[in-house]
């Protein structure tokens, strides 16, 4: 069985790039399984399960909602996350920790900058107040 | 001459302002470096999401397929999404970007504005106009799920029907030496919006769509404005931090020329006061004498 070229990308990361026998996702009307030669689609996918064959071995990813487009020489999938069942757990606590994180560095960056703005505007009243001729 | 305890004064107050500016210069420069990591991978992403999308469009046209999400309307006002940052201090990285927004804003009746950014809202106000809608820390902390709450509330927007274009304002990342303003129209998706990608297909052969033709451009347009939001996120980023580095650097710079200038005026008017007090005490010594 002749191989083909599999692309799977999220806008943050190359999640998959590899030659395969056979992908498998499930679309809205039921189990789609792609091999060489398809003929050319796109599908559009709901948050789910996609299977890819490499190497005679079968290997999971879980996807988020997305498309996937079938064409003469390759396939590509585009959708928001994926993730190696194995990494699930951890990439969800990574998010959270990261959303938390942020919050805290967004309060605190826009107080420090506040804060910052205050002192240098001072500085200019200051310098505004002397009234200087500086000649530069 | 000036006093040279008001001179002293004045010296502190520059100190004290180029170290801040200093330190805001130093922090810019470790914020735009992380930002630059992401945005080359994300450039990629778009890339092949764009020529897909420029593959399916040229195959529409041939299959004589037709979508609300590619076609171009007679009627209805335009959408202007408008990236800014939250913060101040970065030179005129904001106007000129809000600038352009009103330009282009003049060619449309009634349009509609949606402020991504705390300075951006305060200059659209000040010009009285009201930010239909407004996200903050676009361009703080860009996030892929900020870039999807976005993307559907454009995308319901551009059903009801009462737009005919959702253009994008912010500031192109062309190189770290050149940073612009610019316009991009987001949709509909029109072929020659795509003629820059670079991507040849068989554009005779038939397509499936799959479970049926809205669904899937519904599916490929909300990848397609999210991808396209989060890239914008990260060349704002990066844009905003070289703008407040440059702003900085010059501050700094300036501040360096202010002290330079305030230490020689100090110099003199000390020597001054001590000329000034030698023939005090000599014509003092000559009375006595």
């Amino acid at each position: 069985m002749p191989k083909f070229k599999l692309e799977m990308f999220t806008p943050k990361k190359q999640f998959f790039v590899g030659e395969v026998d056979a992908v498998t996702c499930n679309a809205f009307d039921g189990e789609l399984c792609v091999l060489y030669g398809h003929q050319p689609m796109i599908v559009a996918l709901p948050p789910g399960e996609i299977k890819i064959k490499q190497d005679g071995e079968w290997k999971k990813a879980f996807a988020g909602d997305g498309f996937i487009e079938v064409r003469p020489d390759d396939v590509l999938v585009f959708t928001h996350l994926l993730e190696w069942p194995e990494d699930i757990d951890e990439a969800k606590a990574q998010l959270l920790l990261e959303q938390e994180r942020e919050q805290l560095r967004n309060a605190e960056s826009f107080s420090e900058h506040r804060r910052t703005e205050i002192e240098l505007q001072r500085m200019m009243t200051t310098l505004r107040k002397r009234n200087y001729n500086l000649n530069i | 001459m000036s006093n040279a305890n008001e001179i002293k004064q004045h010296l502190k107050a520059v100190e004290q302002t180029r170290k801040i500016t200093n330190a805001m210069y130093l922090l810019s420069t470790s914020r735009m470096k992380k930002a630059m990591q992401s945005i080359d991978f994300n450039l990629f992403y778009l890339q092949r999401l764009r020529s897909t999308i420029k593959d399916i469009l040229s195959k529409t046209k041939n299959n004589n397929i037709t979508n609300k999400f590619i076609e171009e309307r007679d009627s209805g006002s335009a959408v202007f999404v408008v990236v800014t940052s939250d913060k101040g201090l970065c030179g005129g990285y904001n106007s000129s970007v809000v600038n352009l927004a009103l330009e282009k804003m003049k060619e449309h009746k009634d349009p509609m504005v949606i402020s991504l950014g705390i300075i951006g809202d305060r200059l659209f106000k000040n010009h009285g106009i009201e930010p239909a809608f407004s996200w903050y820390g676009a361009s703080q902390h860009p996030t892929l799920n900020l870039a999807g709450q976005v993307a559907s509330k454009l995308i319901e927007l551009f059903l009801t029907n009462d737009y005919r274009e959702v253009y994008l304002v912010y500031t192109e990342y062309i190189s770290s030496a050149v940073q612009t303003p610019c316009v991009k129209r987001l949709l509909p998706l029109l072929r020659h919006d795509f003629l820059d990608i670079e991507f040849e297909s068989d554009e005779r052969a038939q397509m499936i769509y799959e479970p049926s033709i809205e669904s899937v451009f519904e599916h490929i347009v909300y990848q397609y404005v999210t991808g396209f939001m989060y890239d914008v996120f990260m060349q704002s980023a990066v844009s905003e931090n070289i703008a407040r580095m440059n702003a900085m650097q010059s501050a700094t710079k300036n501040a360096d020329e202010m002290i330079e200038t305030l230490s020689k005026e100090l110099n003199a008017a000390r020597q001054l006061q001590i000329t000034n007090e030698i023939t005090e005490i000599a014509a003092a010594t000559e009375l006595q004498g």
